[in-house]
């Protein structure tokens, strides 16, 4: 198939800008430093945008921690925020905000699990929230922190995720990179160098050309290298994820902090709120058909009734993803996969590539790898864009064209089939390399108001005193739980002193 | 929405009386009535029988007391098994566990490829703690602390398959199981639905209900003969198609753990039980004639037989649909394959924890079905996949059957994994079904798929760091290992049957 001869994999350039490339650059240099590899990290001109958020998993914890940089002090020195989830406001017209947590709901009894209690009492009339029974929903509605040294055990599980400042956290990583030993080269842009099915080297703006035995590719959603490489074709999304513009802003610092994100819904997209020490990130999604870029800007001032810095960037993206490894360049972030900002999707899909990238990182030039590296990263991408259509296709804003579409339009069949099977019994399917846990999926279903026709029998054969007595307790426990915590800017306070 | 009020289960084998220990416990008799059709005339297939760590959940989820259950069915503790004569190397064991423990999230097997390029690390399982209690014959449960490397292993084990169902059966009808007794003759229908309403007895007597659980066993009386549901043959991967057991006296030495060894045709195995130990020849016969295996079987025994080897015959394969309208087909009238990984129990217990979690009202909704059956395939691909590893990765063995499954086309899944964990030692990691990445790391391993590079990720530890660590995780191990007690002794002190002739001293 290839005339190139195999190789080892001894110079790896990683070609690209921003959080991507150096978040890639430090781990992979971290990962391999004792190994016999060299890494080289061209930087291209930055296109992040002034306030700029990349809110994110508590996945990011892991990569931190492998990176040596601690929690705290990274906190304080980028002025990041914890996130216990994101609350929903106006997915219904007319009905309370949702909140999606990254946290379980309630505690199973007797194996039942805990939404098909819910379920059985709810079809009984009662009328407690579904999300009043999470640790995190109530701690960030009742402006609490989670902290880590809860003591959740037996009655919770929950993460939290992380709000973090893109410049800041881009030069934070580049820094810990070059100190560890990535060679930086800055560059105004690159040509790539492909004979047959490899690439050879990158030829930099300045004429200096760069070898390299493996390429990777952070360099955004024209991934500059990957497109160059056959069978790199690119997969729209946009039936399923419409939406095709991304505003970026930001606003004064909120006063007391939230620890969690907030997302209104408009007729035209939506607009999320991403609470920061020094200053509130904007995001606003919509499409380019029904809004010019001056009036999504007046349109966002208006969802989130603040008045917001007139420096806004408008960026056009359009989900989707291609195959992420050709021959010898792999892509990764956005060169990969373009996801919607909902759900706060787009820097996990960084990790996973990245974490798979890691366990598959290849031996030679055959790239043995390459099939199960594509295959398994792109069904993640696949399951990652699913959970984003699961929260659009929620939505119940009736005759408003673009909520109409992601309400009404077919689902992809992995999707289809796991709404079809929890809309029939509350049980939901997950597959490999999910993202978001069951947990999180039946918060967004049942949160959004898709009850399931049945629920586990199970629940049934339970004594109404004893699942009255369950509720009271869990209820009670959150209610404990929730006072022993801190604020989120007591939080802030002290990651300051 | 209208619940189920009545289930009947036909055959009170091993999969029956657990379907019905699991309905009893969810359903209190007044919500539904849950009935037993066997016969005395139709013997039960179950064996000396082999079990999976997870029969404790199903156990503790009931609520049996361990010792008392173990009195009760003369069982033994298992910690693995041990594969003679697969691999070049005589013998390697498929533990409950890991081996050695990983350092920086690196797995240890990396470790230990990496230390192969620069010393003599000795064999891989001798830095597993489950294969070093194993092969010592000793045993104690695992510690909770994870730090400690005795919490680096689960245990399952080894009980006289028919007494377990005789265990299963008192228990079920003290809480309200009606046991009937009797022989099914006629299946009726609904004519227009197709819907199973009863099953007529030979004695004339007709038993209904609103859900049938078929585990009626290989003659898949509902399911096969009924329904005719379809079956998917994988005779082609899996040729053996005969069993041949016998028990025999038990041994003064009690192994924890099952041994599987490969014979000219198959393989025999040997389940040891507090009062005697179960043996049996899994074998094709496109392989070798059923006098010959008596003869090889007989020849394998380590004590006298107890009495004539009985035969069974099989097929490897399983039901396309294992739910189909209100019938559901469990254990062996779902699917069979050998039991080589003692997969069995495990299969019809995943299979009710399904159906507990999709139980379905008198609607039957469809999407129901189609779950459990989807999650049911996964399961038995999975195994499949693992089974089908052990013969077509054999290098040292000669005869017909092993030319056969050596060279035979294998799933594309598996050669996939295969061409992996030779290039680098790589094991993908999957969500649902059985065996863990350590699980393929044993047997490719024992059975000589060696990698030709470890994972760069490995490098991380120095030469000497990883020398160091290598001598610690030995010396933590041996340390632990001393102190323990022999598995019999253990057996006799925790769950000791009066009447097994366990030896005392």
């Amino acid at each position: 198939m290839t005339d190139t001869p195999v190789r080892p994999v001894r110079k790896v350039v990683i070609v690209g800008r921003d959080e991507a490339l150096w978040l890639t650059a430090a781990v992979l240099q971290r990962t391999f430093a004792r190994s016999d590899l060299s890494f080289t990290a061209v930087e291209l001109p930055s296109l992040l945008r002034p306030g700029e958020v990349l809110p994110t998993l508590g996945s990011q914890a892991g990569f931190h921690a492998r990176l040596g940089l601690e929690e705290a002090v990274l906190m304080r020195a980028l002025g990041a925020t914890f996130t216990l989830g994101q609350q929903y406001v106006g997915w219904a017209k007319s009905a309370p905000p949702v909140f999606v947590g990254y946290s379980s709901t309630g505690v199973a009894l007797q194996n039942v699990p805990f939404h098909h209690l819910w379920l059985r009492a709810r079809a009984s009339g009662m009328n407690v929230a579904f999300e009043d029974f999470a640790i995190n929903a109530a701690c960030a509605k009742q402006g609490r922190l989670l902290t880590p040294d809860a003591d959740l055990s037996g009655f919770a599980d929950a993460d939290r995720g992380f709000h973090l400042p893109a410049a800041p956290y881009a030069e934070m990583l580049r820094q810990v990179a070059v100190k560890r030993g990535v060679r930086h080269l800055p560059a105004a842009h690159v040509s790539p160098v492909v004979t047959g099915p490899q690439m050879t080297a990158v030829v930099l703006s300045d004429g200096q050309t760069v070898e390299g035995d493996l390429f990777i590719d952070t360099t955004g959603s024209d991934a500059r290298l990957l497109s160059q490489m056959p069978e790199t074709g690119f997969t729209s999304w946009r039936q399923w994820l419409p939406f095709n513009r991304l505003l970026t802003t930001y606003t004064a610092p909120a006063t007391p902090l939230p620890a969690y994100a907030q997302i209104t819904a408009f007729r035209s997209g939506w607009a999320g709120l991403f609470p920061l020490r020094d200053y509130t990130a904007v995001q606003q999604v919509y499409t380019r058909d029904e809004l010019s870029d001056d009036e999504a800007f007046e349109a966002a001032a208006m969802v989130v009734k603040m008045s917001l810095h007139p420096q806004a960037t408008v960026t056009p993206f359009e989900a989707g993803r291609r195959p992420a490894w050709s021959g010898n360049v792999i892509g990764l972030g956005e060169a990969a996969t373009v996801l919607d900002p909902l759900g706060s999707a787009r820097m996990p899909s960084l990790l996973l590539g990245l974490s798979h990238l890691t366990a598959l990182f290849p031996l030679d030039t055959a790239g043995l790898e390459r099939a199960v590296y594509n295959r398994t990263v792109g069904q993640a991408y696949e399951r990652l864009r699913d959970a984003q259509i699961w929260l659009y296709s929620l939505n119940k804003r009736r005759d408003q064209p673009v909520w109409d579409h992601l309400r009404s339009v077919s689902l992809p069949p992995e999707l289809a089939y796991k709404r079809e099977v929890f809309a029939a019994c509350g049980h939901l399917p997950v597959y490999d390399d999910e993202t978001f846990d069951e947990a999180w999926w039946i918060a967004a279903g049942l949160g959004h108001g898709l009850f399931p026709a049945t629920h586990d029998v199970r629940a049934d054969q339970l004594a109404e005193p004893d699942l009255i007595r369950h509720f009271q307790t869990v209820l009670g426990y959150v209610r404990k739980q929730v006072e022993a915590m801190p604020t989120p800017d007591a939080v802030s306070r002290a990651a300051t002193v | 929405m209208t619940p189920i009020r009545n289930i009947t289960i036909l055959g009170g084998g091993t999969s029956g009386w657990m379907a019905a220990a699991v309905l009893s416990r969810a359903f209190t008799p007044d919500a539904c009535t849950i009935r037993l059709i066997e016969s005395e005339e139709i013997g039960i297939v179950g064996v000396g029988e082999a079990t999976l760590p997870q029969v404790r959940d199903f156990n503790t989820w009931l609520g049996l007391d361990e010792a008392e259950f173990m009195r009760a069915t003369n069982a033994t503790f298992k910690l693995g098994i041990e594969f003679c004569g697969w691999g070049t190397s005589g013998s390697y064991h498929h533990p409950f566990g890991v081996h050695g423990q990983s350092a920086g999230g690196i797995p240890f097997h990396q470790l230990w490829l990496k230390a192969r390029t620069f010393m003599d690390p000795g064999s891989i399982e001798d830095y597993a703690f489950p294969i070093r209690l194993a092969r010592e014959n000793r045993f104690d449960f695992p510690v909770e602390d994870p730090k400690s490397i005795r919490s680096a292993y689960a245990y399952a084990y080894h009980f006289d398959a028919v007494l377990y169902a005789r265990y299963l059966r008192q228990w079920c009808e003290a809480r309200g199981v009606q046991r009937i007794e009797g022989q099914v003759t006629g299946v009726d229908q609904n004519a227009e639905t197709g819907f199973v309403e009863t099953l007529t007895l030979a004695s004339g007597e007709s038993v209904g209900g609103d859900l049938f659980i078929d585990c009626s066993g290989f003659r898949a009386v509902i399911a096969g003969q009924t329904l005719n549901l379809g079956w998917e043959d994988w005779t082609p991967w899996l040729p053996c198609d005969r069993a041949l057991a016998v028990p025999c006296e038990r041994t003064d030495d009690l192994t924890p753990y099952t041994r599987a060894t490969a014979r000219e045709a198959g393989w025999t195995w040997r389940i040891p039980l507090q009062h005697r130990t179960g043996n049996g020849y899994v074998f094709s016969s496109r392989f070798t004639t059923e006098a010959r295996a008596r003869e090889v079987l007989l020849g394998a025994l380590d004590a006298p037989a107890q009495a004539e080897p009985r035969l069974l015959r099989f097929q490897a394969g399983r039901r396309t649909a294992s739910w189909h309208k209100n019938v559901i087909a469990l254990g062996l009238a779902s699917g069979f394959l050998e039991p080589l990984e003692s997969t069995s129990i495990y299969l019809s217990q995943i299979a009710l924890t399904f159906l507990m979690r999709l139980m379905p009202d008198t609607r039957f909704d469809p999407a129901l079905a189609r779950e459990f059956n989807r999650l049911i395939d996964i399961e038995y691909e999975r195994v499949r996949d693992f089974l089908i590893l052990h013969y077509h990765a054999n290098s040292a063995r000669e005869g017909p059957l092993w030319d056969y499954v050596r060279t035979m086309p294998v799933p594309d899944s598996l050669k996939e994994k295969m061409a992996l964990f030779r290039h680098r030692g790589h094991v993908q990691q999957y969500k649902d079904g059985l065996f863990s990445p350590a699980s393929w790391i044993a047997v490719f391993m024992g059975q000589d798929v060696m990698p030709q590079a470890y994972d760069r990720q490995a490098d991380s530890l120095s030469e000497e760091a990883l020398t160091g660590y290598l001598k610690d995780l030995k010396r933590k191990i041996d340390s632990n290992l001393a102190v323990l007690p022999s598995h019999a002794e253990f057996v006799a002190a925790h769950c000791y049957d009066p009447n097994s002739g366990i030896s005392h001293d």
